[in-house]
């Protein structure tokens, strides 16, 4: 009880200038009479989301599919692959060198090569959410898996542990932290990126559906495509917290003075 | 008379880096009896923290040997029970767990294990926190903690490297009349750092000072005091005064 009533209270000044914020903008949008296709009023946006629901429960969920099925193969391969590069020094030399530069590509201008490559479907998508959310796992699992302090890896050493056990016994709940919050930029990265995906070619998605809507000066529907597009990306980086709270309990475990 | 347990002779070490040789340890000489209590001490830097990296296999000295009960261990690990200046108490095991690290390692019997580390709990004053994590205990409990992981290790000689150093003036009282009263039920051999003139008179069968450069044993002073053992001893003080004025005469 306690710790939700912190909560609240940590989490309340951002709701309230949320909420002042939205009433400004009710305010100016009807004291100037603003032209709806140019900015919608909140309330004109809300209730644009409960009249298009059908519309875009149907668009969302593709997006989610392709954002989720994305992010996950993501942080299995990147977890997979920064672990081999980690324990293969030649690779660390190679191949990690152009995981970085591989970053400096905008993936927005690979989304026509994909499209030429693998067409309008499915496959693109899943592989941009993948080009972008693959590389923060795989750095942050080679960076966390070097972070294990050494002090602890000579103890187990003097203990005679071999080089697995101090790998799972150490490195690897090290390397967690940092794993975690590679997953996390993933996270908020993986329903954009979707979502751009969409953009370049397809027939359904939110991606889709706000161009379609902006080409039409829909605007208030435009607005309904963003507040979802950002509410899955926070549901999104929350199950994330969610999970690491679950598997590294320890971090957040409370200090207590006793002798 | 007791038996010779641990035998460190001869041992030379170099440290080198870029080309460079610093010599760090030379001619180290030291023959540990059975359930003795030696406390070594220097100024920091005199090499004791890599004295003890020797004896636990970690590093490898430039000559000389370890013997432990006979057998050569130099260069091998897991003889020797270590417990390092930090507690490194694993932040992601619940203090049972960090217990049983060592017979984790060793893949010694879990079970029995478990079940002596219950046992021990009162006697390290941990009853009641098998389940907490290291970060709800203080510093004294973890560094008591740390010592039960060493012990449970089974090997005869324990090799504290300063372990009481990062603890408050009172809490280090405490624990210091707490380990001899440990070393008397658990009759362990105990090689002990610290860079404490009086922590060493306190506990110490044998005190060795460990100075110079590069670093040689240049005292052994066997303490004839019976425990507990008084600051305000006349014997007491005149021990202190012998060590100090070996510690400082070789310094720069």
């Amino acid at each position: 009880m306690d710790e939700l009533k912190e909560k609240i209270s940590y989490y309340l000044p951002v709701i309230i200038f949320f909420i002042i914020t939205l009433i400004i903008w009710e305010i100016i949008v009807q004291v100037l009479n603003v032209e709806s296709w140019i900015l919608p009023a909140p309330t004109a946006i809300f209730e644009e989301i409960l009249k298009t629901r059908s519309l875009l429960i149907e668009h969302s969920l593709r997006t989610l599919y392709e954002s989720i099925f994305g992010l996950t193969v993501s942080a299995a391969a990147g977890i997979l692959v920064g672990t081999i590069i980690f324990n293969f020094r030649i690779l660390e030399r190679t191949l990690y060198p152009l995981l970085v530069i591989s970053q400096t590509v905008p993936i927005v201008v690979l989304i026509p090569l994909l499209v030429i490559w693998f067409g309008f479907g499915l496959l693109p998508k899943i592989l941009i959410v993948i080009l972008a959310c693959f590389f923060p796992v795989a750095v942050n699992t080679v960076d966390g898996l070097n972070t294990a302090d050494k002090d602890k890896v000579n103890l187990l050493k003097a203990m005679g542990a071999s080089g697995w056990q101090i790998f799972s016994k150490v490195r690897v709940p090290s390397a967690l932290p940092m794993i975690f919050s590679g997953l996390r930029i993933s996270a908020t990265y993986s329903v954009m990126a979707a979502v751009v995906a969409e953009w370049m070619g397809s027939d359904i998605g939110l991606g889709v559906f706000i161009v379609r809507s902006s080409n039409s000066y829909l605007t208030a529907r435009v607005f309904a495509g963003i507040v979802l597009v950002s509410f899955f990306s926070i549901i999104l980086f929350q199950s994330v917290t969610l999970l690491e709270k679950f598997l590294i309990p320890w971090s957040n475990s409370s200090k207590e003075e006793s002798y | 008379m007791k038996e010779v347990l641990l035998e460190i002779t001869d041992i030379k070490y170099d440290y080198r880096e870029d080309g460079e040789v610093l010599p760090v340890l030379n001619e180290i000489n030291l023959s540990i009896l059975e359930g003795e209590f030696v406390c070594i001490i220097g100024p920091s830097g005199c090499g004791k923290t890599t004295l003890f990296n020797i004896l636990v296999g970690l590093e490898r000295p430039d000559q000389g040997k370890i013997i432990l009960d006979g057998q050569d261990i130099t260069c091998t690990r897991g003889h020797i029970a270590y417990m390092p200046q930090e507690d490194l108490l694993f932040p992601w095991r619940k203090i049972m767990d960090n217990l049983l690290l060592g017979v984790e390692i060793n893949k010694g019997d879990l079970k029995a294990a478990r079940k002596e580390a219950e046992g021990l709990l009162p006697l390290f004053g941990l009853e009641g926190f098998a389940d907490s994590y290291p970060d709800q205990l203080s510093g004294g409990m973890r560094q008591r903690a740390a010592l039960l992981r060493t012990v449970l290790t089974h090997h005869s000689i324990l090799a504290l490297d300063e372990p009481f150093g990062a603890l408050d003036a009172l809490t280090r009282a405490k624990m210091q009349k707490w380990i001899l009263s440990i070393q008397e039920k658990l009759n362990k051999t105990i090689l002990f750092v610290t860079h404490d003139i009086e922590e060493a008179i306190t506990l110490a069968d044998r005190v060795v000072v460990l100075n110079g450069r590069p670093s040689t044993i240049t005292k052994e002073l066997k303490v004839e005091l019976p425990y507990p053992r008084q600051k305000t001893d006349v014997k007491f003080i005149e021990y202190k005064e012998e060590l100090l004025e070996r510690l400082s005469d070789t310094e720069f």
